[in-house]
């Protein structure tokens, strides 16, 4: 479903992907891992166009979108829960969800007031924050706001930059089975973590980031034998 | 690139807050004293004046206020577009022959595809320009239309009729031209009008969304450049109603822009930049001390104090009165 080719990746003079490949296959999980500054969060930049690449191609469903904006990104059906949470803390819980059907404002009301339900649904705390400036929401309820927005636009692949971080290992599993429950609905994720144990338990394949390029590959039961990923990445 | 471009963290503690407020506390206490002091008829005009020229003031900060959060930029024409809606008001109405209400919306209409073109024209092309550049072309824009102005209309100051006579109305011993009703009445439309599109509309909410986070907004589909496309689009329609509707008590000239923008980017700074309902109490509290200091003192030293307010601001309280302070994420 997502191909990424070769891609090198810059923030000014500084590189920070180097020919990097990989895949994510439709109704699958994907996690990629890595130690911090190891090029994650550039790779979802890059294929969300935030900081589009310099060589190489990204492809979705077969189409280049390797210089495509952001917004036009999404609207093909890739959306992205950034690092960082990243809601609108000045606005209300109700109204990022809201914001998350962005591009399908000019869509029938009654199939975005569906979808709110099903999210509220999946997250009922939410549901009792809805009136609530999103900025008062704990952490964990904010990255499930997070979550809960960039479903709202109805992605045919989630890109997930580390949902845990920050997070207490309760809320962590919460999350985790949320989006299981999701992928198992037909969303294909794709997922960057630090501390991947979890996300790789439930993956088909994996990928180890170092220094701007790819490390390691394999499936996700290879990876998680692996000894030196073992020792590294899953402590 | 620049620091603006990720909002700057203004680092004002409490203690200076507090401090801040007291001297503005202060200086509003003064003017309620002189006012109070004067003949109670007198005290009573000056604030029906500085409201009247306040609304003025506080639409014109409005359409700073909206550029720059959605782009960080400061749009130095902001006046010009005030100045180019009167111009065209005379032009049509007085000139032509328009009735007023076709000339009012036939202007702000023409002002604002000019406002929009230039954003579709000459800032959209640029790809990512820098803060400083954009400022700067608008600083070139408010030139050239000052330089247009000049070689359609000429010099001479231009005289439109009100909208519905000038008969003044006697209020509690103080006059009052029915103009100003038009200017309060146009105001509280505006603002309501600005309300609704921010806190109702989706579009609205996605502006407010990328004022915030703009990589969040265009992650969730929100494209910077439509921001920018509607943001000039209403900060050229609020210049140019502005400009009109003053028109008829101040008069109109190629140069009017210059100290209708200074002030009105003087508002917006007291209410805090980006922050509209600050915007709006900016330039009603702007308006109100200018015309009182000018009943006070001789009245040259009038136009200083929108300037005076500017620096005592910028030092005290950069995030402005209302203003919360910027977040650098
Ligand atoms: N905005 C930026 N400007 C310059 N360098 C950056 C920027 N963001 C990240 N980098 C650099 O790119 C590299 C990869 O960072 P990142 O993608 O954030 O890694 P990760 O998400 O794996 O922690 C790091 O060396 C980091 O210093
Ligand atoms: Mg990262």
């Amino acid at each position: 479903m997502l191909r990424v080719e070769k891609v090198s990746t810059f923030y000014g003079n500084i590189q920070a992907l180097r020919d990097v490949t990989i895949r994510a296959r439709r109704g699958r999980i994907t996690t990629i891992i890595g130690a911090n500054g190891a090029g994650k969060t550039t790779l979802l930049r890059t294929i969300s166009g935030l900081t589009p690449a310099r060589h190489g191609l990204v492809l979705f469903e077969d189409k280049d979108i390797t210089s495509l904006p952001p917004d036009r990104i999404v609207r093909m059906g890739i959306s992205q829960v950034p690092q960082g949470r990243q809601i609108f803390s000045e606005l209300t819980v109700e109204d990022n969800l809201k914001l998350g059907a962005y591009i399908r404002r000019f869509r029938k009301r009654s199939d975005i007031m569906r979808d709110k339900e099903f999210i509220y649904e999946l997250f009922p705390i939410l549901y009792q924050r809805r009136k609530q400036i999103a900025g008062t929401l704990s952490g964990g309820e904010q990255q499930m706001l997070a979550i809960a927005r960039a479903m709202m636009s109805r992605p045919k692949l989630l890109l997930l930059d580390e949902p845990s971080m920050g997070l207490a290992p309760k809320v962590i599993q919460s999350i985790f089975k949320t989006l299981f429950d999701l992928h198992e609905q037909g969303l294909t994720i794709l997922i960057v973590e630090q501390d991947a144990k979890i996300a790789l338990e439930a993956s088909d394949y994996g990928y180890v980031m170092r220094m701007g390029k790819i490390a390691l590959e394999g499936s996700a039961k290879e990876l998680l034998e692996n000894e030196e990923v073992k020792r590294i990445y899953l402590g | 690139m620049l620091s603006l471009e990720k909002g700057v963290r203004l680092p004002v503690r409490l203690s200076e807050r507090r401090y801040a407020l007291s001297i503005f506390g202060a200086c509003a206490f003064l003017l309620i004293i002189i006012t109070l002091a004067a003949k109670k008829s007198t005290g009573f005009q000056w604030i029906l004046s500085g409201l009247t020229v306040g609304s003025i003031y506080a639409l014109i900060a409005m359409g700073f206020s909206v550029i720059f959060s959605s782009t960080r930029v400061i749009n130095f024409a902001q006046g010009e577009f005030s100045m180019l809606g009167g111009m065209l008001m005379y032009t049509f109405n007085n000139y032509a022959g328009i009735p007023a209400p076709y000339s009012f919306i036939l202007s702000v209409l023409i002002v604002t595809i000019i406002g929009a073109s230039f954003e579709r024209l000459i800032i959209h092309p640029l790809k990512k320009p820098g803060v400083i550049t954009v400022v700067l072309i608008t600083i070139g824009l408010s030139i050239f239309f000052r330089a247009v102005a000049k070689w359609i209309w000429g010099t001479d100051t231009l005289a439109i009729r009100p909208f519905s006579g000038e008969k003044p109305f006697r209020i509690f011993g103080a006059s009052l031209v029915p103009q100003s009703l038009w200017i309060f009445g146009f105001t509280l439309f505006a603002v309501i009008l600005m309300f609704i599109f921010f806190n109702r509309s989706l579009v609205g909410k996605g502006m407010r969304a990328a004022a915030e986070n703009p990589e969040a907004a265009s992650l969730i589909g929100v494209s910077p450049s439509t921001t920018s496309l509607v943001a000039w689009t209403i900060a050229a329609a609020l210049g140019a109603s502005a400009g009109i509707i003053i028109a008829p008590i101040k008069f109109v000239s190629f140069d009017v822009g210059v100290m209708l923008g200074l002030k009105g980017f003087a508002s917006a700074i007291l209410g805090g930049l980006g922050y509209a309902p600050g915007a709006v109490l900016g330039g009603l509290s702007l308006g109100v001390v200018e015309t009182i200091i000018a009943g006070v003192f001789p009245s040259g030293y009038k136009d200083a104090v929108a300037f005076l307010v500017l620096i005592v601001v910028l030092l005290l309280r950069p995030q402005g009165i209302l203003g919360r302070q910027e977040r650098l994420e």
